[in-house]
């Protein structure tokens, strides 16, 4: 019995392996230049591949709205729990910001005045300012990037809603997240302060001088990743507590994608080396980047919506 | 394969797309990788070229659906992974218990690392510390929790056409 042609059936539930060794190599070197030719497209930046991934990306849209809404309950439920659990140190940072908040808004209300009366006085021409001359779109976070979530997010609303690249975009706040940096018809990807390729220049108005710098992003020894004000000269007197907006440049017909005045963050530590030419500043970012659910962008007043 | 079997495999592989882009890669670093489970287990019971093709779709609308600015990435380390675990199901790790575990855990690990070392080579920024230290016994651990489930629903879903074969192929000898 041996020897009989009866063979146990070997393949029958895996049909490659009755299809020969040639065809499933040639199959798995197929696709596999075919992933290196997108990746080879998309690194060039042509156009018909990245206008199809806007399309599949649009197409994949409304699937992710249902699943962000199917599982929201679910979501908050765990949120709330989680809350708890630091409700009571939150309760007091909170109470000390906003004691510091009452104080700052009316040194501000007072500046405020005094600013709109002098530009008056001097018909100034300034910059676009932050918040008014942009309207907002606000917009919910669709996916988070992999395998590193805080580089960036793409979000429900494309260049259809009026968004374009380089735009900048905040929490519902008003705190600094990001920029776009692709755009599709119906969604966009958003690139976070926390990645290490985004340079915000940002300043600290409280310090005397001004304390001008980019904002870095780099990974700690814990493995997180902190946020630094970098290439602040020594002279620069940041303290601890400093308040950190965006510095909104502009020189001739160039000019920061950022408006002035978005709020980033608060100076945590400051330290200087007798080796470094500038200040090691830390930040920590207003905005939580590990719980975004939606954001704003914002769109210059003015410009129309395409599709 | 009949064409129903292959619109399950196509339907679980989708929902596992959705779920790690909508809400999986929202926890954070230490967050199961659910495609990289689904495309595993496929691929254990569909073998090699399915699997393959599985990684492929699979990485591809992932890329798509993030809009990643590496598009194809995924898909050729799903494509791979659907390959060779494809492979393993065919011929050793057939039938056997823990396959899909030690399936699991081997490409959860080796992805990690192929991932890291592609955006190194294509200058992509990216924390090998991050990833690999901080990031890789959570999701190792996640991935293999996740594994028994998945297995399960897969078995169901795509179930082993050979078995009712085989068992009529054995002839009683004497």
């Amino acid at each position: 019995m041996l020897g009989s042609s009866h063979q146990r059936s070997a393949g029958s539930e895996f049909p490659s392996r009755g299809r020969g060794p040639l065809r499933r190599r040639l199959v798995i070197c197929l696709l596999a230049l075919a992933a290196i030719a997108l990746i080879t497209g998309t690194l060039r930046g042509v156009g018909p591949l990245k206008r199809a991934q806007g399309v599949g990306s649009d197409a994949m849209r409304p699937f992710e709205v249902v699943t962000h809404k199917i599982a929201s309950p679910f979501v908050d439920t765990y949120d709330y729990f989680g809350g708890l659990f630091s409700a009571k140190s939150e309760v007091a940072k909170l109470r000390k910001e906003l004691t510091q908040a009452q104080e700052l808004a009316s040194q501000n209300a007072s500046a405020a005045a005094e600013n709109t009366s002098l530009r008056k006085a001097l018909d100034y021409q300034g910059v676009k300012t932050f918040p008014r001359d942009f309207r907002g779109i606000t917009t919910a976070v669709l996916t988070h990037a992999w395998p590193e979530p805080a580089s960036d997010v793409t979000i429900a609303a494309g260049s259809a809603s009026g968004i374009a690249l380089n735009d900048a975009v905040i929490t519902v706040d008003g705190y600094l997240v990001g920029s776009v940096t692709e755009v599709s018809t119906e969604t966009a990807r958003v690139t976070l302060l926390t990645d290490p390729s985004a340079g915000v220049s940002a300043v600290d108005l409280a310090a005397s001088p001004n304390a001008e710098g980019i904002i870095e992003a780099n990974v700690d020894s814990h493995g997180g990743i902190s946020v630094y004000l970098d290439r602040v000269p020594k002279s620069a007197n940041v303290k601890v507590d400093d308040q950190v907006f965006t510095a909104g440049w502009h020189y001739r017909d160039l000019a920061s994608i950022y408006p002035p005045g978005i709020p980033i963050g608060t100076v945590i530590s400051v330290g200087q080396l007798d080796v470094e030419q500038t200040k090691q500043i830390q930040i920590q970012p207003y905005a939580n980047f590990g719980s975004l659910e939606n954001v704003t962008v914002l769109i210059p007043k003015g410009r129309v919506a395409g599709g | 394969m009949s064409v129903a079997d292959a619109a399950k495999a196509v339907l679980l592989l989708w929902l596992a797309v959705l779920l790690q882009a909508t809400l999986l890669s929202g926890l954070g670093l230490v967050s199961p990788d659910l495609v990289l489970v689904t495309v595993v287990v496929v691929a254990l019971m569909r073998g090699a070229e399915f699997g393959a093709i599985a990684g492929f779709a699979a990485g591809l609308l992932l890329d798509v659906a993030t809009l990643s600015p590496l598009l194809g990435v995924s898909s050729l380390l799903l494509a791979t992974t659907g390959y060779w675990i494809g492979r393993y199901g065919e011929t050793t790790g057939r039938d056997r218990s823990h396959a899909p575990y030690l399936s699991v855990a081997v490409a959860t690990v080796l992805v990690s690392f192929a991932t890291l070392s592609l955006y190194f080579v294509l200058q992509q920024p990216v924390s090998a510390q991050r990833v690999l230290f901080h990031g890789l016994p959570g999701r190792l651990l996640l991935d293999v929790l996740l594994t028994a489930p998945l297995f399960r629903i897969a078995r169901r879903l795509l179930r082993r056409q050979g078995m009712l074969e085989r068992t009529a192929e054995v002839r009683l000898l004497g």
